[in-house]
């Protein structure tokens, strides 16, 4: 119990340290909650390194390489801004939910476990051997991906076959995170009891999504995704329209380990970075936003799965490695060529042509073969509102953001709509580039991604509600 | 602020109410939800404990330099079931593996339907059989190619289950 509990406080001390580099613009307590996924994104990405470059994986010593590396960022940050009371108070608060968390989850032994589980569990097994991506199976390594494979490979260096505290650590990281957001993005907007009101509703309303609580406790990848996304999306914003620019940093890193999580990523991580290309994002943010992307891409898409997955090497735009491949790379020249003077007054519409396109997409798939589009709408509808277990969550949610979508006035509204409208249309497109429609039942995994943009959703949810046409007139504070 | 009849007008009362009423729509929705969770079947408990927490071997040494990846399982809802297996055959199986588990007594299956609805985690290729005393439940996987299909006894044997005797998949 000891070693995991080393564990969850080596990646959280990590992703601490690393974090000090953006001291100016994020605060401590908002580091306190990246600092687990932060942690775990740097840790995937030397794994990354490491099973591409050198062929295996060593969980010890690339956590210490991480936590190494964090000490030298931690050492010259406190050496040219010194140390505040601040960071280190905050730092322990994040130590201390990490023993917490990976205590209860130990002791409760929580964790859920299905033969998908099993799958990444192997393949955790297989990574640390001396050609782990050649001992991975071929076709998990494009469907499965490493991300959680490697991240379990950390229960190697505590005998046992699987990290029950894994999930719940980004869970109860996650809550925070979002919790911290809700708060800060509705600061000074309304009274102090009204925003409380707000938030604890927002926090309990994710609370109660039996889907997104079930994934804290399941070995999968979807509570990394949707810690992930919120970062990703939420820091994007932050960075862009309140001028925090170092929130670009964490939200580049998140972004780009989704890669790892997930066979879909690309089209998502497309989809945020033409959000960027369109944004007022300055040249800074928007290369902290694309190097970890880039360098995550080549590294295991362009290195890794091309050589060793199952028809990695595959070149048709419909083929896994090399579609996702494309769809990183264009997204990325036209973030690039956003940030261009004289492009920029054009760039500003590239997400609305995204969206547009991934639009005509759906529709030329639909037109092709209704047949998928007409199952996966009735197994959906059944799935959000009774086989999927979501209760009322998305039957409120999917509501709720159509309202909010009509009335919101959000500054640099578009980073959050688009990435929104964009998972929308390609949850739709998505049936037609793997085996089928979706499927009834909880474990449909069109059911079990809808939790990747939970968060996000409710984030904006709470920012439309303090920014809208209804709440320009002076009398909006006390009306709520 | 536009005037009462201008187009904006009917945006800037929708926003004044949703603003108004979206903590009672979150907060409502959230009580629904979790009055509604203990309602829910067993498999979407999203906490469940878990007896301890480690995969166990399921085949023997000599077995698993036939396919090192093939040989766990694990234990799932045995609190509320009394032992609910997962046989993770997927495209790990093979003839030959297979036949080292021959040698093993075939339990006689009785598939009852009704038992898939008890505790099915959330695998579409997965059914839940009973045995016939009714005491034992299983949850057997066929492979990707050739359908096999494995069962484990309470005293750890493994065997497994002919086509003859396996029950027609039904999804859950």
């Amino acid at each position: 119990m000891i070693s995991e509990i080393a564990i969850a406080v080596g990646l959280t001390i990590a992703g601490s340290v690393l974090l000090t580099a953006v001291r100016r613009d994020v605060t401590a307590a908002a580091r306190c909650w990246l600092s687990l996924p932060v942690g775990a994104a740097a840790y995937l990405i030397a794994a990354v390194v490491s099973l591409v470059l050198v062929g295996t994986l060593d969980p010890a010593m690339t956590l210490l390489t991480v936590l190494g590396l964090g000490l030298v960022v931690a050492a010259v940050s406190i050496i040219r801004d010194g140390i505040r009371r601040d960071d280190v108070l905050w730092m322990l608060v994040g130590v201390g939910i990490a023993v917490v968390t990976a205590l209860a989850a130990r002791q409760w032994h929580l964790t859920r476990l299905t033969p998908d589980s099993l799958r990444y569990v192997l393949a955790s097994n297989d990574l640390v051997l001396a050609e782990g991506l050649r001992e991975m199976n071929a076709t998990d390594l494009v469907t499965r991906q490493i991300g959680l494979p490697a991240l379990q490979s950390l229960s190697d260096m505590v005998g046992r076959d699987y990290l029950a505290a894994l999930g719940p650590l980004f869970g109860v990281f996650g809550l925070g995170l979002f919790a911290w957001l809700a708060l800060e993005v509705t600061r000074g907007a309304l009274g102090r009891r009204n925003r409380l009101i707000l938030v604890g509703t927002a926090i309990l309303f994710l609370l109660s999504s039996n889907r997104l609580v079930y994934d804290s406790f399941y070995i999968n990848t979807h509570i990394q995704m949707a810690s992930y996304l919120l970062i990703a999306v939420a820091g994007i914003w932050l960075a862009v329209s309140r001028g925090l620019s170092l929130w670009a940093i964490p939200s580049g890193l998140a972004l780009a380990v989704t890669l790892v999580f997930r066979p879909e990523a690309p089209l998502v991580v497309a989809i945020v970075l033409v959000t960027v290309a369109a944004s007022r994002a300055n040249m800074s943010i928007r290369l902290d936003v694309i190097v970890p992307t880039v360098a995550v891409g080549i590294l295991w898409y362009g290195l890794g799965l091309w050589r060793y997955a199952a028809g990695g090497n595959e070149i048709s735009p419909t083929a896994p490695v090399f579609g996702s491949l494309v769809a990183i790379a264009v997204a990325v020249v036209l973030c690039l060529a956003g940030g261009a003077g004289r492009v920029r007054p054009w760039a500003r519409w590239l997400d609305l042509a995204g969206v547009a396109g991934l639009a005509l997409l759906l529709a030329f798939y639909v037109a092709t073969d209704p047949t998928v589009f007409s199952m996966s709408v009735e197994a959906t509808a059944r799935n959000l509102v009774r086989d999927g277990f979501w209760l009322l969550t998305w039957v409120a949610a999917i509501a709720l953001l159509v309202v909010a979508l009509i009335v919101q006035v959000i500054p640099d509204a578009r980073v959050w709509t688009v990435p929104i409208i964009g998972f929308a249309l390609l949850y739709w497109a998505l049936p037609y580039v793997r085996e089928g429609a979706w499927r009834v039942g909880a474990g449909d995994s069109g059911n079990r991604i809808l939790a990747h943009y939970l968060a996000v959703s409710l984030i904006f949810l709470v920012l439309a509600a303090v920014h809208n046409r209804g709440v320009a007139s002076a009398d909006r504070v006390e009306s709520v | 602020m536009p005037k009462p009849d201008h187009p904006r007008a009917w945006r800037q009362r929708l926003g004044t109410v949703y603003t108004r009423y979206l903590p009672a729509a979150l907060g409502l929705t959230a009580v629904v939800n979790l009055a509604l969770t203990p309602f829910l079947p067993g498999s979407a408990a999203p906490i469940r404990t878990h007896r301890d927490g480690s995969l166990t071997e399921l085949v023997h040494t000599e077995q698993r330099a036939v396919d090192r990846r093939f040989g766990f399982y694990m234990e799932l809802d045995d609190a509320t079931n009394g032992g609910t297996l997962i046989v993770p055959m997927g495209s790990f199986v093979n003839a030959e593996l297979a036949e080292g588990f021959a040698s093993f007594d075939v339990v006689e299956l009785d598939y009852d339907p009704a038992a898939g609805a008890t505790g099915v985690p959330e695998v579409p290729e997965q059914w839940l059989v009973e045995t016939e005393s009714g005491d034992l439940v299983f949850s057997i996987i066929p492979g990707n190619d050739d359908l096999w299909w494995l069962a484990e006894r309470p005293n750890g044997d493994v065997v497994v289950v002919p086509d003859s005797v396996a029950p027609a998949p039904v999804s859950p």
